[in-house]
C-alpha cells in the first residue's frame, strides 16, 4: 500500500491452519540465517517465533504475570515490531 | 456451455447413423451366407454394436473387415461374391467417412455469433476524474494511491511481453494494469471476470489476458524489489536509525521484522479443505513476511 514498503522475504505455500513458527521455516531468512541476515543483525518477531540468536521475540506469561522490566521490555519490542495488520 | 451441447448432439448423430450403417453392414452379410445365420444374429445383437461403432478409433472402419472377409472366404457363389465385396466396400468407406467425421466433429472449435452484440459501458474514464479529484475511490477501484499506480506503470511498460507480435495491437498498459488492480485488489464473487470485464468494457479473455501480463512483468521486477539490502546503504542506516528512535542505542540493529498474515480463500478448497482451515476460524493460505523496520504499517 505504501510506496516506500520494502519486503526483504516471505514464505508462502503453507495452508492456513500451519502454524505461523513452522510456515518461518520456510522463508530464505529462517532456512539460512547465516547468508541472509547480515552480522550483528536479528529480527523481530512475535512470541509465536522461536527463539535465536538473529531472532528476538518477547517474553511469554507462562503461569503468573510478567515482572514490570519484562513487561517493558515486551511494550518497546511491540512498539518496533508491530506492523503488519 | 452450448457449443459443447451442440458437438454433443452432432456426435450422437453421427454416432447413431454409424450404428445404422453397421446394421445394414451385417444385414448384407447374413443374406449372403444363409447357413450361418444363427451365428451372424448373435454377433449382431444389439449388445455388441455400440461397443464397437462409436468408438472414434482408426480401427472403427476396419473391424467390421474381417469378419465380413472371413465369412466370405467361405462363400461359393462367385458372382454373389463379387458383389458383397462390393458392397462391403462401400460400407467400409462410408464408415471410414463417418469415423473421420466424428473426429472432425471433435476437433472443431465453433465461435458463434451472438444474435444481439453485448453492450458495453467502460467506467475507465472515471479513473483519471478519480485521481485528480477523488483519491479514496481510486483507492476504492484499484487498491493503490494515484502515485503509486504510475510508479507502477512506469516500472513495468518496457517490458517485452506488452510488445504486440500481431498486427492486432494490445489494450495500453495503463488499462491493462487497471484491469488487474482491480481484479487482484478485490475478493470473492463480486470480482469474476465477468464482473471485471463488464466495469472495463473489454471481453473476458481480455480481463484474464491482462492479467497474465501484469503478473508476468510484475514478477520480472522481483529481484529488483525483494532482497535483503546491504548493510552499509542508507536505507539500512535510516531503519537502524528509526529503531534506535522507538527504543534504545542497543537496539538499532533489529531492523528486520517477521511476521505471518493469512490470504483468505473465497470458499473452502475442494481437496484437502480442512487443512486450510486457520485458527481465525476462516479457509486460507498463509503467508511470511520478513521486512525492513519502519514507521509505516502493512495491510
Amino acid at each position: 500500500m505504501l510506496h516506500d514498503l520494502h519486503i526483504v522475504d516471505y514464505g508462502l505455500g503453507h495452508p492456513g491452519s500451519v502454524h505461523d513458527a513452522y510456515a518461518f521455516q520456510g522463508t530464505r531468512m529462517a532456512k539460512d540465517p547465516d547468508q541472509a541476515i547480515p552480522e550483528d543483525h536479528w529480527i523481530w518477531a512475535d512470541s509465536a517465533y522461536p527463539t535465536q540468536t538473529w531472532c528476538v521475540v518477547p517474553f511469554k506469561a507462562t503461569g503468573g504475570g510478567l515482572s514490570r522490566t519484562k513487561n517493558l521490555y515486551n511494550k518497546y519490542l511491540s512498539k518496533v515490531s508491530s506492523i503488519i495488520v | 456451455m452450448p457449443c459443447q451441447s451442440a458437438r454433443k448432439v452432432f456426435l450422437d448423430r453421427i454416432n447413431r447413423f454409424a450404428l445404422l450403417v453397421a446394421e445394414r453392414c451385417l444385414e448384407t452379410i447374413k443374406n449372403y451366407d444363409p447357413e450361418d445365420v444363427s451365428d451372424t444374429e448373435e454377433t449382431g445383437s444389439e449388445g455388441d454394436l455400440p461397443v464397437i461403432i462409436p468408438c472414434p478409433s482408426p480401427i472403427t472402419p476396419i473391424s467390421p473387415i474381417s469378419p465380413i472377409m472371413s465369412f466370405l472366404s467361405d462363400d461359393d457363389s462367385d458372382s454373389s461374391k463379387d458383389s458383397t465385396v462390393l458392397e462391403d466396400a462401400r460400407y467400409c468407406r462410408l464408415l471410414g467417412a463417418i469415423s473421420a467425421l466424428h473426429d472432425e466433429v471433435l476437433k472443431a472449435r465453433i465461435l458463434q455469433r451472438i444474435p444481439v452484440p453485448m453492450m458495453r459501458a467502460s467506467q475507465l474514464p472515471l479513473l483519471k476524474h478519480f485521481a485528480d479529484f477523488w483519491p479514496h475511490l481510486f483507492r476504492k477501484k484499484l487498491r493503490v494511491n494515484p502515485e503509486v499506480f504510475d510508479c507502477i506503470l512506469d516500472q513495468i511498460s518496457g517490458h517485452p511481453i506488452f510488445l504486440s507480435c500481431r498486427n492486432q495491437p494490445q489494450l495500453p498498459v495503463a488499462i491493462q494494469l487497471a484491469i488487474f488492480l482491480n481484479h487482484a485488489g478485490h475478493y470473492g464473487n463480486a470480482i469474476s471476470p465477468e464482473d471485471v470485464a463488464q466495469w472495463a468494457g473489454v471481453s473476458v479473455g481480455s480481463v484474464v489476458n491482462c492479467t497474465h501480463c501484469i503478473m508476468v512483468a510484475v514478477l520480472d521486477q522481483h529481484d529488483l524489489f525483494l532482497a535483503v539490502p546491504d548493510v552499509n546503504s542508507e536505507e539500512v542506516e535510516m531503519a537502524r536509525q528509526w529503531v534506535e528512535d522507538c527504543s534504545c542505542l542497543g537496539w538499532r540493529n533489529g531492523i528486520f521484522v517477521a511476521d505471518g498474515s493469512t490470504i483468505n480463500l473465497f470458499e473452502k478448497p475442494g481437496i484437502y479443505g480442512e487443512t486450510f482451515y486457520d485458527r481465525k476460524s476462516r479457509y486460507s493460505l498463509n503467508c511470511q513476511v520478513c521486512r525492513r523496520a519502519a514507521p509505516q504499517r502493512v495491510h
